[in-house]
């Protein structure tokens, strides 16, 4: 069964074969540690409206065909709600920055814990271009006061996220 | 030394934040030169407002605030007896709360309506320019409080004597507008910039048109011989702000496809005029 | 002279600088700089330096504080209402006498057991969700004491039904600009963020529309930014005003002032997209590259859509009143020029987006800004307030900061967790209390996500008991919600069967409630805080960019509680110790040790001492300046660090602003497609059918209007503005100077009535006169106001301010009963923007006007409240409850 819909760049009718190729060449490019069928057509196809329960479901089968992407089931997203959700398998040694411009919140996401090379644990519940506000981690809760790590730091760059 | 604060009307929002400062200053506390205000119905800074424009289309506000002048030749200092009232020798005219009382032709003789009475304690009171606070050398403010509190630099306090201070310099950039009443007596305290009236209007090509017509010469001729002349704006808007009041105008307006319009106006007031051009 | 002792604080109105002597406030100032106070920033443009006054500026409220402590309305003693009885039930308690009633005085232990017991019973009775509480936004200031802090960690140990909060004073931007580009998380709002400078340097015309800055002075930010708008004045920067009201910053500054009808905005800004898109004079390649669906939207426009009707200017003069010609003329001059535009208080505020129309307005707005080419220099969503330039890297808490309240994490050691799922929404808080059931959809401040914005809520919530018991904790909502007569009904009803209520002052609805506890003010406490800052990742992240100065506060205090008052702190520790959890409340601090670890939790210790801080009650960090940029000649740093607003996304670059999104930094705005949706894909994605908040944003008639069944009744239209003489009800009632403001009210009688400003054609109509009594009505009330003629309003328009502190119904306690306290909000509209949309819309109100008599009744309605000027006259000096006793205490004791 073809789709047909419409986007930018008019009427489009797809085979499922199309469809696929389409959407593993937007997940590819998707630099983010997660996905949804949603966020791939209004991102990625431009599509207009709300795509068909059928669209959805050969979405998700072709961002699980394209490789790399891990189904993990219903998760919220702020603009979707919860809907199915898919992890970038190779997220972790993707590369954070774009045009020399760091991506700061896709390395240190906001509530994440990070080991610093001096071994201290920081959780880091503030994270800006310019600086990161973080609280030492004793392993049950945070304990002393608020430091100010700046990302593009040496000592940022040498930090290990500890999950 | 003579202490002084400029006003400059244009620059105020009527905000009130110099009326508020004031009241916070004086209402319900003595001072060394003055008695406590009554909490409500004495405005020793005042805030003068009226509406200027006969068309909705242009309607503007003029704001004045209004304290005391400390006059060089006070109206009040001459109708007080005993000395009930003196000027310091920087300036400030001050009202002797003892002396005063009883005196009601003190608040009678004062040109501008600065002086009010205080019917509990039978005195007349006034501004003093918050001599109590500059004559404090404890006192951490360096300025009257209304000058304090004013966010717009409209109120700008100093030595009139001396060319080089903040007040001297506002009033030598600005116009200065002294208060009808005081005619050409001087004053520490000096109005700029109070505006006068204006003429303003829209140009419009013919109704049927629905555009305004940006470019036009528009002239305005006094009768006194003065030429005021502009060009319409990107609104299709011309005005001619603080023209001689009272004065019989004559406006032409030029344009190089339609007819030239006359018109005579009178500025008794602020007028404003809509233009259709006609071929 | 006298000793004087000098503190700070901060309120509404800005910082403020106390001196007291001998334990009594002598006057408030602004804060004056001293030497040990950092370099200001310093502007270069066109020619000239700009930089901040050594000084930080308070609106005319801040003057007006000490007033407002010793007012003659705070509420002195615990008191109880007079026929109030404990039965064991919790019926029949007289409630129908609620707004009636006298009180007598009691004592803490009493008021605080009674307070206790109920707690205990309601809860153990009904279950924890049977108590709900609310309150105002900022009556006092500071990060311990205000209502995400103190009340959220007291409310949230005791478990309660949370009542959400509507976002009031900008409905159309929270509810529909998420729609066109994203920004849910700022609800709304746009980023300021170093526009000052921007502007300075390349704007050539500002639109201020539906905002007058000079009253709403960028929210918490004094008069701070009223000295930028008068440079910008000055180098010839056109101001165009757009409003029904030639409004207070508009008559003083604006080169062009057009007034639309009230509620019409959606269709002028339609027609200035005609202009454009016939005359080809928008950003074709900046529109290609972020736009999503314009040209289905630019078809629609010019008449090719399903209404198949053409926006021409003409079409739109007809609906505004506005002439087609100024419409051209606003659009090319907009296109022509480097132009800043934006709505109301912040950009994304303003009356007109709280209208029937507010959301289609909002969204219309920013597609405008969108055509040409937002983000780039000069060229942006800003409206003369916020945006100076700031310090990135110094780190406070603001107000709404999830890092920075006492019920939470790291502040507390132990966060405080609300047990209670169930909520209600303000808006609507009667109509579910009285009917026992109530549906509405959405978060009330949806800054979690587009979804947010949708969530179904039904009260009772399935399994819930309806609330039994109502905690209402500073100001009044009667004169900040709508059609608050309802308000009187619910307090009157017996389905609540006790009503706290913990005040400064005796507000109108204080005068409801059982039990009245006596707060103190921010001036008789201790607390710490930063002016005007909402906080990162909190509401509008960062608005002390709206002062000239960072200023943080040591909000010593500055005298001692008045009467019988206590810090709202004490009180709740005190029902908490009462109810067996005070020390798992206070975690064995007191104030000025909740206020320390705010301190320690900043970047503040870097550069203060706490000894130093608290002496010398104030810190300002200065921004950050890079040591090359220093002119050897002038000593004077000519840059600083700097995150222009959305220019990262006109110059396609990951975003550098604060609070930034993670898809920011892919270039992407928080809609659904990353661009800016002409046609809404988000609305489409969640609620396709709601016809009032339409995928493609457009004018509608509205459902009260020019055009509505009712308009034949009620032929002029109510604008109820944002004051300019009151901040949200914390000052008009109290702060007696007020009323001596011609522009604000009138004394007649001995009552303070409101003005309402009416064209001289309705005065000619009607046969009023200049300081005539008015009255005021429609279906749903009365109001008595004082008469202002003015054409500064079109002959169809009435204004008269909203949030008036003062509700005072000729007959007290009666539903209906005609107002001369100008509360005008019981005129407005109780009815929700949609179904689907969960907006207030007070400036859809119509109304007629007659000629009224004064009430005769010189009283303020309320016996404890007696004759103002004698009551300030003995206050002044007042220093002791003992004394007080002396002089109330025979009349309220009893």
């Amino acid at each position: 069964m073809n789709f047909t819909f419409r986007n930018p760049e008019g009427t489009q009718t797809m085979t499922p074969a199309q469809l696929a190729a389409k959407v593993k060449e937007i997940v590819a490019a998707c630099p983010s540690e997660i996905t949804c069928a949603y966020r791939v057509w209004y991102e990625g196809i431009e599509g207009y409206g709300r795509p068909t329960a059928a669209l959805v479901a050969a979405i998700e089968e072709a961002i699980v065909a394209a490789g790399g992407w891990t189904a993990v089931g219903p998760r919220r997203f702020e603009k979707y709600g919860a809907v199915n959700a898919f992890t970038n398998d190779n997220y972790a040694t993707a590369a954070k920055e774009k045009d020399g411009e760091p991506l700061v919140l896709h390395k240190f996401k906001t509530g994440s814990k990070w080991q610093g090379p001096d071994g201290k644990i920081w959780w880091i519940p503030v994270v800006e271009v310019f600086d990161m506000r973080c609280f030492e981690w004793d392993g049950e809760k945070y304990i002393g006061e608020m430091v100010e790590i700046n990302p593009n730091s040496d000592y940022a760059k040498a930090m290990v996220e500890v999950k | 030394m003579k202490y002084g604060i400029a006003i400059d009307s244009s620059r105020c929002m009527a905000c009130y934040a110099c009326f508020m400062a004031c009241k916070d200053e004086h209402c319900g506390w003595d001072t060394t030169v003055s008695k406590a205000q009554p909490h409500m119905g004495q405005f020793w800074m005042n805030i003068v407002e009226w509406e200027r424009g006969d068309n909705e289309r242009h309607i503007k506000t003029a704001t004045v605030p209004t304290p005391c002048s400390h006059c060089d030749n006070p109206a009040c200092m001459a109708a007080a007896k005993d000395g009930a009232v003196y000027k310091r020798a920087d300036g400030i005219v001050i009202i002797d709360p003892e002396k005063a009382k009883g005196q009601k032709q003190i608040v009678e003789a004062c040109p501008v309506g600065a002086v009010y009475w205080n019917a509990e304690l039978e005195i007349p009171q006034k501004c003093t320019m918050c001599a109590h606070l500059l004559d404090d050398p404890e006192y951490p403010g360096k300025e009257p409080r209304c000058v304090e509190a004013c966010p717009n630099q409209a109120l700008v306090f100093g030595d009139l004597d001396d060319p080089n201070s903040e007040v001297s310099k506002k009033i030598a950039a600005g116009k200065v507008t002294q208060l009808e009443a005081l005619g050409d007596a001087g004053s520490s305290v000096v109005h700029l910039n109070v505006p006068s009236a204006f003429i303003a209007g829209t140009v419009f090509y013919p109704a049927e048109e629905e555009e305004v017509y940006i470019g036009a010469q528009v002239k305005a001729t006094c009768e006194c011989g003065k030429v005021y002349e502009t060009v319409t704006n990107w609104a299709g808007d011309y005005e001619f702000e603080d023209l001689p009041k009272n004065k019989k105008f004559t406006v032409e307006i030029t344009t190089k496809d339609f007819q030239t319009v006359n018109f005579d106006v009178v500025t008794d007031a602020d007028h404003y005029f809509e233009t259709y051009l006609a071929k | 002279m006298a000793k004087e002792r000098i503190t700070h604080s901060i309120c509404v109105g800005g910082p403020l600088t106390i001196h007291t002597v001998d334990g009594v406030i002598r006057r408030v100032r602004p804060i004056v700089l001293d030497d040990t106070d950092p370099q200001g920033w310093v502007i270069k443009a066109r020619g000239k330096e700009y930089t901040p006054q050594r000084k930080t500026t308070l609106s005319l409220l801040g003057f007006t504080e000490k007033d407002r402590t010793y007012a003659y309305d705070r509420v002195k003693y615990p008191m109880i209402r007079e026929d109030f009885v404990e039965t064991a039930d919790g019926q029949n308690r007289n409630a129908e006498n609620r707004g009636k009633s006298n009180y007598r005085r009691a004592s803490w232990d009493e008021a605080l057991g009674l307070v206790a017991r109920e707690i205990k019973r309601i809860q153990s009775t009904y279950g924890k969700e049977a108590v709900t509480a609310i309150t105002s936004s900022h009556h006092s200031w500071g990060l311990v004491g205000y209502k995400i802090s103190l009340f959220n960690r007291f409310f949230s140990m005791l478990g309660y039904t949370r009542i959400a909060d509507n976002p009031d004073s900008w409905e159309g931007f929270h509810w529909g600009t998420p729609h066109t580009y994203g920004y849910y998380w700022r609800l709304g709002g746009p980023e300021p963020f170093d526009m000052l400078h921007d502007a300075m340097k390349n704007t050539e015309t500002m639109i201020m529309w539906s905002h007058d800055p000079d009253t709403t002075r960028g929210g918490y930010s004094a008069q701070e930014s009223a000295l930028w708008r008068w440079w910008m004045k000055e180098m010839g920067i056109q101001f165009i005003y757009i409003d029904p009201f030639n409004n207070f910053s508009s008559v003083k500054q604006a080169d062009k002032w057009i007034g639309p009808r009230m509620g019409t905005d959606a269709a002028l800004c339609e027609a200035i997209a005609y202009v454009w898109i016939t005359e080809g004079t928008y950003d074709k390649e900046y529109i290609a590259k972020h736009g999503h669906r314009f040209d289905e939207w630019a078809d629609h426009i010019l008449g090719k859509g399903v209404d198949a009707t053409p926006k021409t200017p003409a079409w739109a003069e007809e609906i505004t009143g506005v002439k087609a010609a100024d419409i051209k003329a606003i659009a090319r001059r907009w296109a022509s020029t480097k132009t800043m535009a934006g709505s109301g208080m912040r950009g994304g505020f303003g009356g007109a987006c709280r209208t029937v129309g507010g959301t289609d307005y909002a969204r219309l707005l920013v597609s405008l800004l969108a055509m040409q080419g937002m983000g780039k220099p000069g060229q942006n969503m800003w409206t003369g307030t916020c945006g100076a330039p700031m310090n990135y890297n110094f780190w406070f808490g603001g107000y709404s900061d999830p890092l920075a309240s006492i019920a939470k994490s790291p502040i507390a050691d132990h966060p405080a967790v609300n047990s209670v799922q169930q909520t209600l929404y303000r808006t609507n808080l009667p109509d579910a209390v009285l009917d026992g059931h109530y549906e509405w959809l959405g978060e009330g401040f949806c800054g979690g996500g587009l979804d947010f914005e949708f969530t179904r809520h039904v009260y009772p919530m399935p399994g819930c008991s309806e609330v039994k018991m109502f905690w209402r904790y500073g100001g009044s909502f009667m004169g900040t919600m709508l059609d608050t007569n309802k308000w009187v009904k619910m307090y009157q009803s017996p389905k609540l069967e006790f009503v706290v209520n913990q005040d400064t002052h005796i507000n109108p609805e204080g005068r409801m409630a059982d039990v009245i506890l006596p707060a103190c003010t921010n001036l008789e406490r201790v607390d710490i805080g930063e002016v005007g800052n909402s906080g990162n990742g909190g509401y509008c992240s960062h608005s002390q960019t709206g002062n000239s100065w960072q200023v943080v506060v040591y909000q010593d205090k500055a005298i001692e509680p008045l009467w019988d008052s206590r810090s709202d702190f004490w009180i709740f520790s005190q029902v908490a110790a009462r109810l067996g959890w005070g020390e798992e409340f206070t975690e064995g601090r007191n104030e000025e040790e909740w206020a320390k670890r705010f301190y320690q939790f900043s970047d503040l210790p870097k550069h203060m001492s706490w000894e130093d801080f608290k002496k010398k009650g104030y810190f300002i960090p200065a921004v950050t300046f890079n040591e090359e940029n220093k002119d050897p000649k002038t000593g004077l740093y000519e840059k600083w660090d700097e995150h222009p607003g959305f220019q990262w996304f006109a110059e396609e670059r990951p975003c550098d602003t604060p609070n930034h999104k993670i898809f920011q930094e892919e270039g992407k705005l928080g809609t659904l497609t990353g661009k800016f949706e002409f046609v809404s894909e988000s609305m489409l994605y969640w609620e396709p059918d709601d016809e009032i908040r339409t995928p493609i944003a457009q004018y509608k008639d509205s459902w009260e209007g020019h055009k509505s069944v009712s308009a034949d009744k009620f032929p002029y239209q109510l604008m109820s503005p944002h004051p300019r003489f009151d901040y949200h009800t914390h000052y008009q009632q109290h702060a007696t100077w007020l009323w001596e403001i011609p522009q604000n009210r009138r004394l007649v009688n001995g009552n303070p009535y409101l003005v309402a400003r009416i064209n001289p054609v309705t005065a000619e109509k009607k046969g009023i006169k200049e300081g005539d009594i008015v009255a005021l009505f429609n279906g749903r009330g009365t109001v008595l106001c004082s008469a202002h003629i003015t054409r500064r309003v079109y002959p169809e328009t009435i204004h008269a301010y909203t949030s008036s502190g003062i509700y005072n119904p000729v007959e007290y306690g009666k539903y209906g009963s005609v107002d001369k306290g100008g509360c005008v909000n019981v005129l407005t509209p109780g009815r929700l923007m949609g179904d689907y949309i969960p907006a207030m819309v007070p400036n859809s109100c119509n109304i007629d006007i007659e000629k009224a008599e004064a009430d005769p009744n010189p009283g303020q309605g309320f016996e404890f409240i007696i004759d103002s000027l004698e009551m300030q006259s003995k206050f002044r000096c007042e220093k002791t409850s003992a004394e007080a006793d002396q002089i109330f205490g025979e009349k309220e004791a009893k």
